[in-house]
């Protein structure tokens, strides 16, 4: 049930995002391209299950253009140009480690790559809390509930941190066999992010785009 | 034995979903403590400009007053020792008429035609300097010109005035607030430093207006700007930083004082309303 309602969720927002495009600022409209790969990739994924019964491969480039889109986006609504230098930094060195750590540590076509997703979660949190910072440095007059930057920032910090936790427990669940948890989570968080994701997407607008800068 | 297991396997489930439930509740009121705090912030800000806003428009009032009353000083000053006294002594001249021989009388007239030609001419430069529209009718340059003519005129002080760069319009405030500023500066010079020549140089760059203004005259003791003797100066200052600009005195006794008023285009203040607070309206 949840699994669909998550799929349900996730083309929606990539809908209702074609839809705003040319009403969006930069940041949201490439968070829109980040759907529509998103979405394409999913629909690979079901023939790449059906005809290799796995899908490492696609989790892997799942992880690694996730990280280029949400690192993009959070380029563009920062300030600071030493936080975009390390953003830009940031994205160097996990493309190189997305390459290494395919090649040796979690081969592509076999593992998941969770060595890759736990650290780019642990750079989305960061990001998530200077954004913060910065929102609160520089307040505008727009209404908070209005601003696409709170959304998506919020959207980052509880998917980031939400699903860190998830992994780290995936031991754990393993353990005590209830992976079935691990699963169930994993599509919940998604909901989740996805709703947070369509409401930025939702709530931005060009001119309070420009209001914000 | 096995449901001993299952009791044991809905029990860590238990754990996960309260340790999970736990973790959410933590999340949401980190968020919403975030909304209270940039609410807080909001209306931090909002008080401050309104502050801002409130000072400012006291201070260009304050500003036009100034200005005001300096032009009525300056036309009482020229209604009295100009036009008065042309016009009393087409008077006298006037009145001689009937005993002067027929020749002259008509180089008399042509005389006193010219002197009042003169004076309707000066009246009417009056009666544009009357009022402070004209520094947004003719731009803060005409305006500085003017000035400069006018004070050239009298032979009080020799005024040299430069532009630099491509001159571009800022708003009409802020040109009054940096004419009022002129006018202060060119008023120490004349009454307080005894100077004879004063520099006025409009430097307008990229993203940078530089009003230098620099006068030969006594100068004073930099301790000064700090006294409430100095008060004018720190007026300036305060003007300056009103209009989002910096100023920098600088003067030692015997060696003039220079003043320099750098106003950003990135740094202006919110003060018209306008769309954008980082931009020259």
């Amino acid at each position: 049930m949840i699994y669909y309602l998550s799929i349900i969720i996730s083309f929606t927002v990539t809908i209702l995002g074609i839809v705003r495009y040319q009403k969006l600022t930069m940041p949201f409209k490439i968070l829109t391209i980040s759907f529509l790969v998103s979405s394409a990739a999913y629909l690979v994924n079901i023939y790449v299950n059906y005809k290799f019964k796995t899908n490492a491969v696609l989790s892997h480039i799942d992880a690694i253009s996730n990280y280029l889109f949400y690192a993009t986006v959070y380029y563009l609504l920062f300030k600071n140009k030493y936080t975009k230098l390390f953003i830009l930094i940031s994205v160097g060195t996990v493309v190189i480690f997305f390459f290494v750590n395919g090649i040796m540590f979690q081969p592509f076509l076999k593992v998941f790559p969770s060595n890759l997703n736990l650290p780019t979660l642990i750079l989305y949190v960061i990001f998530a809390l200077l954004l913060y910072k910065q929102m609160l440095l520089y307040p505008t007059q727009v209404n908070i509930i209005k601003q696409s930057t709170f959304w998506y920032n919020t959207a980052m910090l509880f998917f980031a941190s939400t699903m860190f936790i998830n992994l780290q427990l995936a031991n754990y669940y393993s353990e005590h066999k209830i992976m079935n948890v691990i699963v169930y989570f994993w599509y919940i968080d998604n909901t989740i992010f996805d709703i947070l994701l369509g409401i930025a997407i939702l709530a931005d607008k060009k001119e309070l785009g420009k209001a914000d800068a | 034995m096995l449901n001993d297991n299952a009791a044991l396997k809905d029990d860590n489930i238990g754990q996960v979903v309260l340790l999970g439930s736990l973790f959410f509740a933590f999340l949401a009121g980190s968020v919403v403590y975030f909304v209270v705090l940039y609410r807080n912030r909001q209306l931090k800000n909002q008080k401050e400009q309104d502050e801002r806003e409130a000072a400012f428009r006291q201070e260009l009032l304050k500003t036009q007053l100034e200005i005001q009353e300096q032009t009525f000083e300056y036309v009482s000053k020229e209604i009295h020792d100009n036009i008065t006294q042309v016009l009393s002594f087409v008077k006298l001249s006037l009145g001689t008429i009937g005993n002067t021989l027929e020749p002259d009388k008509k180089s008399k007239v042509n005389e006193s035609r010219e002197l009042i030609a003169q004076s309707i001419n000066d009246l009417r430069d009056l009666s544009k300097s009357l009022s402070f529209e004209h520094i947004a009718s003719l731009g803060l340059v005409k305006t500085i010109t003017n000035e400069v003519e006018k004070i050239n005129k009298s032979g009080l002080l020799k005024v040299n005035f430069l532009v630099e760069g491509r001159v571009f319009p800022i708003s009409e405030q802020h040109e009054l607030v940096l004419f009022r500023i002129l006018q202060e500066a060119l008023n120490n010079s004349l009454k307080h430093a005894a100077a004879k020549h004063f520099k006025i140089i409009l430097q307008y760059q990229p993203d940078l207006l530089n009003l230098s203004l620099e006068d030969d005259g006594l100068g004073f003791s930099p301790e000064l700007l700090n006294n409430k003797s100095g008060s004018g100066l720190r007026n300036m200052e305060n003007r300056a930083a009103l209009i989002g600009g910096k100023a920098i005195i600088e003067s030692a006794p015997g060696e003039g004082c220079r003043i320099k008023i750098s106003l950003n285009s990135f740094k202006q203040l919110d003060t018209d309303g306008g769309p954008h607070p980082n931009s020259f309206s």
